[in-house]
Order: structure tokens, then C-alpha cells, then sequence
């Protein structure tokens, strides 16, 4: 298990658990990045990218810790891809 | 606030992404209404539409990802939806709009809407993109599976519109076919419902779709490049300098346009208003019913209903006006109300450019990166990244700059931009800072330049301290961190932005406006009134007569503005503005100019006595300026002078029409009056710095 702040690499990664409350959290969540999601880690930067249910994302570093996640084979689970 | 009263009533829902406001568009062309709800700032556009027999009104709510609302926007979308909006009466039918290249992310929110129960069509729109992607979606098993019909559509090329508007028109025609109840997702779920929604969104996609064969190759390659940590900066600002650069170049010539046809008008008005009244009762008659007519469609326009308090205003002014002498009914015409509409329309070319750029670039997909690159940047001052839009336009214009502050979903962090935007240097304060410049360094193009510079930089450092200690004062918080989507990156449409800026004039026109124009005739009367008797004016005519033709108008226009209660205001208030160096006469140019501050130009030219004409010959203007003396003999226009009047108009909120914005964009006087107050205190502050430091350091 690792936070979303601390992976380093682009990779597969599935979500176990989002920490916290409030519309910040929510916000996250309702854009698919939930308990039990799959995600890709497209970009490390800050913010990072990260695709999810099919779309990218934009994501502030001070918000990834507290997104706890854990590497996904590449077989468990195909992550979805944006269509264009 | 309904369009058609009991109208079956359609609400169109879907993502921010999903081509909505483009499939209203193609709906209902050009009759759209844009409505805007009491006590919130959202906008909802609305049309009346022909389905089959009936006429439906059609509401394009804004894009929502869900129903726990997290914007104001959202909040409105989802109270709409859900039918808890007080004054509103019930939805016939949903329109539910689904972007079939992210059918997914889109079911998520479909299966929220569904599980309201209401009568849904769902519209999966784009669909000529998923094809040309390779992707398949098979509508009738979507359609089971949602229970409720599917038509594939395309927004951008009309596919499919005939049979979505049959399907609606079944609709609202009904009773319905009885059709199994959307079951709800989240039955037997005990932990996260928004986990449970996206499982259910990833096994209807896979049951009812085949996945695209290249999989956002192109956006990602675009991505690599917009997202950089440096090009993607670099890209931002040189795309952001070519639409400012083409604000300012593409504006000027409308605005020229403007200006010349308003200050025709005035003339012409001037010479159609007769100059004696040759029957008195029936000039009164006619006038107070012209003026009755004036109001009745001002209201009417301005969507202002008539209760006792805006009847009694409309009854007296009008009296007012059909009671005023011929010359001075000739003035308010002139310099009141023509003045008030050009110094209002002036400002809509800017504006129709600023919002057709913005709008092709949201629609590009642009705008989400723009917002990812400078967020690291915006932070630091506490604002969030989708900021710096509204703050790079606030340079062409402030009213511009606080319109397009609605990209900035947070409150807070919305309203701390659009309080600190006006602090940014405006295309009005140019004429005040070329003066200052004309004045201090007239044989110094190299030192003049460097006033600009200081200016503008002045500007931008305040706007952004004022907004870091705003958030550290009275809207505390971090800038919310960025949680955004990346859309695939799309050919925006022509159409939309057309109707977009159609869109953001009405609402100027019709709303800040209106305002403008009332507070234009209350300055025009603070200026005109009370006039001069007539004994003093003969005396001073014939005082300026020995010296020529030209001097009487000039000392005329000079008196009568000492006269008014401007002049006086400019009186009383010196012990306040001496210490900035400023005279009674800079003062009467501070008060007037609260109005719009490039009038401080012309109206320095009328108090100094060359009359308002002068203000057009820069040469005449500088030297009348340096000739001035105080009551001891030295010079006004001082080094120290002139730089505290230059920090002043930097500062300084002069502009009602911005004030009108503000106000309609936050949707109380009460953030107006504080950003009034607050840049009044901070330009007077900075200004006695200035005055005094000068003074000290032996500049003065």
C-alpha cells in the first residue's frame, strides 16, 4: 500500500481507500476515484494526470495523500482509455 | 420567470463535457432566454420549442457531475432536477445528455438522474466521434438497460435530431408506455455509493459497447506537450498574448466606432431639441409621456416589474423632465443620457471578443489544461489556477475579467478574483497614464515608457497581494487544490461561440446597463446643478469677452462646474485630498471621473478653463497643466504631484460600470461597496506615500 503523492512512476494502480470528508473528497470520488477503482498514473508532475474511468484527470499533489493505493497487475483489471 | 406559463417543462442534464449547450443550440437556435435565479449568480438559458402539437420549454441547466452538488452551478442543476426550487414548477421530462466517447464517465450521472423516476430520453450525443474512433455502442441494449429510450445523435452535425425531437415529443404527448422502474445501483451496497455507481457504469459500457480502437492516442500526444512543466507554460502565455493582442486590435476600431457615432448623436440631439418651449402645456404633455414611454420599455428590458417603488420613481422623473427648461432637457439628453448608452455600449466589443475566444477554447478542451498549468503558479498567491483567465483579461477591461470569473467553480476563491481584478490596469487608464507620462517626461520617450511599466506592474503586484490578504482576512481558505478533467480535445464550434457572446452582451446590456445608464444621468445632475444665477454669469461673459470668442464658452463651462455640487464636493473634500498634493480642481476631475476615470482628462481641461475640446490636444493640455499655481505661487503639477495622482488612478475603483458587474456577478451591492472602499483606502494610502515620500526626498 502507498499514497498517490508518493508513487514516482506511471503505472497501473488500484485505489483502497480515500481518507477524509468534505467537498474535497467528494469531488474526487464523483470523478471515479474511489475505493476499489482502477487507475492509471499518466503523468508524475504536479498536479499529476492520472486517467480513471475512462477519462484523464488533473490532480493537485496536495490532494494525493489521501489516496491510498496499491499497484495493479496488468492482467487483474484493464483500466479504461479516453476515445479520442 | 417561466417562458410560456403550464408549458410541459423539459430540463436537459449531462456532464460538463457532453456537447449540451451545443445540442440546446441546435434545438432551439437563436430563441433562447437567459434567466437568472434570485439570490444566485447562476445563469440558466431557456427556449420555447415546437414539439409535434405542443409547445415545450426547453432548459439547458448546467453541467453537473453528480447530484451532491459542489458549485452554485451544480447546486441550481441538481435543485432543478430534483424539483426543490421553491418557484418552479415540476419537470414533464429529462433530457439526459450522454457523451457516447466517455459512456462511463457518463453513466455515472446517468444512473443518479434515473433513479429520480422522472419520464427520460437520453440523447447519446457525439457519436460521430466514437465512430470515427471505432468505437460501437448498441442504443437498443443501452436503452434496456436504462430503461428508457436512447437515440444517438451528433450536436455538431444534426444526425439523429429529427428522431430525438419525436422522442421528446412523445413525452410530454403522453401517457407513457409502462415500462419496468430504473432499479437503483446502489441496492445491497454498504460502503462507498459512488464506487458502486462506477461498477455498475463499467459493466453497462462493457455489456453494451465495443471499446474505440485507438484509445486517446491524439489528446495524449497534444497533452505531452500543453501539461509540460515549461511548454506548457510557454504554450499558455504565447496563446493567451495572441487573444489579448487581438482583443485590443480587433476592439479598437468597433470602439472608435462607437465613440464617434455617440458623440454625433449628441450633437445631432443637441440641434433636434428645440431651444425655447413654444407651447408650454403640450411640450409638457408630450414629454412626460415620452418619458413614461422611456421607462416602460427600460423596465421591460431590464425584466424591472412595476410595484410603488418603481412607479413613484418613473412618475416623478418624468414629471421632472417635462418641467425642466429647454437647454437644460437638451443637456441631459445630450451629455446625460447619449453620454450614459455610448459609455455603456463602449465597452461591448471587448467583451464580444474576450467571451468568442473563451469560448472556442473551452470548447477545444484548452481551457482544463490552461487551468493545470498556471495552478502551480496561482497557488502561491491563493488563488487556483483557473484564475489567471479572468486576471490577463482584466487588462483589456475589468468588466470583461469579473463576466468570465464564473469558470472558477469556489466561491471564495471566485469572489477574492473578481474583488481584486479591478486593481489591474484597464485600457481606460491609458489616457491618464500617457498624461502623467506627457507631463513628467515629455522629452524622455525612454522615461515615459518606464511610467507604463511601473504602472502596470503597480497594478498587478497589488492585485496580488490584495488577494493574498484577502484570503489570510475575510474569505479565509486555502485556494480549493485542483481535481479537474482533461476532456479529449475537440474542433470547437463557430456556431457556439457566436451564440455564446450573443449571450454575455444581452445579459451586459440588459443588466449592467441599465445601471450604468441611470448612474450616468445622476452624475450629469451632480455636475449641471445647481446653475449659476444669471447675474454672476453675465459678469463673468462679459469678463472672458475682452479676451475672445473662445474664452467665454471655456470660462463659462469653467464656472459652471465650480458651481455645481461637484465643484463644491471638490471644495470641501481639499483638506482631505491635500495631503496627496491634489488642489480643489484635481479634486472636481477625482469626483467626476468616479464615473469612468478617463473622463479625469477632459474634465481637468474644462476646470483649468480650456475647455473640454482641449482635452483632445495633448500639447495644450500638458502645458495648461505645468502653468498651474497654487494660492503661494509654486507649480501643482509637481514630480510629487504627479506621480501620487498616477498612484491614485492606478489604485483607485473609478469605474460604475465595473461596480455594476460586480455587483450582478456576486449578487449583492455589499462586495461592490467593499471593493469600492477597499481600493478607494488602499489608492489614497499609496498615494500619501507617494506625495509625502516625493516630498521628503526632495522630488517634490
Amino acid at each position: 500500500m502507498a499514497l498517490l503523492s508518493e508513487v514516482l512512476r506511471p503505472g497501473r494502480f488500484r485505489v483502497l481507500f480515500v481518507d477524509g470528508e468534505g467537498p474535497e473528497v467528494t469531488r474526487l470520488k464523483r470523478l471515479g476515484l474511489c475505493e476499489q477503482q482502477s487507475l492509471e498514473v499518466v503523468s508524475t508532475g504536479n498536479p499529476l494526470i492520472v486517467s480513471v474511468a475512462g477519462t484523464r484527470l488533473g490532480i493537485s499533489r496536495s490532494v494525493t495523500d489521501q489516496i491510498s493505493v496499491e499497484p495493479e497487475s496488468e492482467q487483474s483489471r484493464p483500466s479504461g482509455e479516453e476515445t479520442q | 420567470m417561466s417562458i410560456v406559463a403550464a408549458a410541459p417543462r423539459i430540463a436537459m442534464a449531462g456532464n460538463p463535457n457532453a456537447g449540451k449547450t451545443l445540442l440546446f443550440n441546435r434545438l432551439t437556435g437563436l430563441r433562447a432566454q437567459t434567466a437568472n435565479y434570485p439570490g444566485v449568480t447562476v445563469d440558466v438559458r431557456k427556449a420555447s420549442i415546437r414539439l409535434g402539437e405542443k409547445r415545450v420549454e426547453l432548459i439547458d441547466l448546467p453541467g453537473l457531475y453528480s447530484l451532491d452538488p459542489l458549485s452554485a452551478e451544480e447546486h441550481v442543476a441538481r435543485d432543478i432536477l430534483t424539483g426543490k426550487l421553491d418557484d418552479e414548477p415540476n419537470l414533464s421530462a429529462v433530457l439526459l445528455v450522454l457523451d457516447a466517447t466517455q459512456l462511463q464517465r457518463n453513466l455515472f450521472l446517468a444512473s443518479e438522474i434515473l433513479e429520480l423516476h422522472r419520464p427520460t430520453v437520453v440523447a447519446l450525443n457525439l457519436i460521430d466521434a466514437a465512430r470515427s474512433s471505432g468505437a460501437a455502442i448498441d442504443c437498443d441494449a443501452l436503452a434496456a438497460e436504462l430503461k428508457c429510450p436512447v437515440i444517438a445523435v451528433s450536436a455538431k452535425t444534426g444526425e439523429g435530431m429529427e428522431a430525438l425531437k419525436a422522442e421528446l415529443a412523445k413525452v410530454v404527448a403522453g401517457p407513457l408506455d409502462v415500462v419496468d422502474p430504473f432499479p437503483c445501483c446502489t441496492t445491497g451496497c454498504s460502503g462507498c455509493h459512488f464506487a458502486a455507481r462506477f461498477d455498475w457504469a463499467e459493466k453497462i459500457t462493457a455489456a453494451t459497447s465495443r471499446p474505440p480502437a485507438r484509445a486517446g492516442v491524439r489528446s495524449a500526444a497534444i497533452d505531452r506537450v500543453l501539461t509540460h512543466g515549461v511548454w506548457g507554460v510557454v504554450a499558455f502565455v504565447a496563446l493567451m498574448l495572441a487573444v489579448f493582442y487581438m482583443i485590443f486590435s480587433f476592439a479598437s476600431l468597433p470602439m472608435d466606432l462607437v465613440d464617434g457615432a455617440f458623440a454625433d448623436l449628441s450633437g445631432w440631439v443637441e440641434g433636434v431639441v428645440p431651444a425655447v418651449k413654444t407651447v408650454p402645456f403640450l411640450w409638457a404633455t408630450v414629454m412626460f409621456a415620452v418619458a413614461m414611454l422611456t421607462f416602460w420599455i427600460g423596465y421591460r428590458f431590464a425584466f424591472v416589474s412595476w410595484n410603488w417603488l418603481s412607479s413613484t420613481v418613473a412618475v416623478v422623473c418624468s414629471a421632472g423632465v417635462a418641467l425642466l427648461p429647454a437647454d437644460e432637457l437638451r443637456s441631459l439628453l445630450a451629455d446625460g443620457v447619449v453620454a450614459g448608452v455610448g459609455g455603456m455600449l463602449i465597452f461591448l466589443p471587448q467583451i464580444c471578443i474576450l467571451f468568442f475566444f473563451l469560448s472556442l477554447l473551452e470548447d477545444s478542451g484548452y481551457m482544463a489544461r490552461a487551468a493545470f498549468v498556471m495552478e502551480r503558479l496561482m497557488r502561491r498567491v491563493g488563488l487556483p489556477g483557473k484564475a489567471f483567465v479572468p486576471m490577463l483579461s482584466a487588462h483589456a477591461c475589468a468588466i470583461p475579467g469579473i463576466m468570465s470569473a464564473r469558470v472558477i467553480e469556489n466561491w471564495r476563491d471566485r469572489l477574492t478574483t473578481i474583488l481584486v481584478l479591478p486593481l489591474l490596469t484597464c485600457s481606460a487608464r491609458l489616457p491618464v497614464y500617457a498624461m502623467i507620462a506627457a507631463l513628467l517626461f515629455s522629452s524622455s520617450p525612454f522615461k515615459a515608457a518606464l511610467v507604463f511599466v511601473g504602472a502596470y506592474l503597480l497594478g498587478i503586484a497589488s492585485a496580488l497581494i490584495s488577494a493574498w490578504l484577502l484570503k489570510k482576512t475575510i474569505l479565509p481558505g486555502e485556494a480549493e487544490p485542483l481535481v479537474i478533467e482533461l476532456p479529449a480535445y475537440r474542433v470547437p464550434s463557430l456556431r457556439n461561440a457566436l451564440l455564446t457572446v450573443l449571450d454575455r452582451a444581452i445579459i451586459f446590456v440588459r443588466q449592467a446597463g441599465t445601471v450604468i445608464l441611470v448612474i450616468s444621468v445622476v452624475l450629469w445632475a451632480l455636475a449641471s446643478y445647481p446653475k449659476i444665477p444669471a447675474s454672476e454669469l453675465a459678469q463673468i461673459e462679459q469678463g472672458a469677452a475682452t479676451v475672445g470668442d473662445d474664452a467665454v464658452g471655456q470660462r463659462v463651462a469653467q464656472a459652471e462646474i465650480e458651481y455645481s455640487v461637484a465643484g463644491r464636493v471638490g471644495r470641501w473634500v481639499e483638506p482631505i485630498f491635500a495631503p496627496l498634493g491634489f488642489d480643489w480642481q484635481i479634486n472636481i476631475g477625482v469626483m467626476t471621473s468616479f464615473a469612468a476615470r478617463e473622463v479625469v482628462v477632459s474634465t481637468l481641461a474644462i476646470v483649468y478653463g480650456i475647455g473640454e475640446d482641449a482635452a483632445e490636444d495633448k500639447t495644450t493640455l500638458i502645458e495648461t497643466l505645468r502653468r498651474q499655481k497654487r494660492p503661494d505661487g509654486s507649480p501643482v503639477f509637481t514630480t510629487a504631484t504627479s506621480l501620487s495622482f498616477l498612484v491614485f488612478f492606478v489604485l483607485a475603483m473609478q469605474c460604475l460600470p465595473t461596480q455594476a458587474v460586480t455587483r450582478r456577478e456576486t449578487g449583492s451591492w455589499k462586495w461592490a461597496i467593499l471593493q469600492f472602499t477597499f481600493m478607494s483606502c488602499l489608492a489614497y494610502l499609496a498615494s500619501l506615500v507617494t506625495y509625502q515620500v516625493c516630498n521628503l526626498s526632495g522630488l517634490g
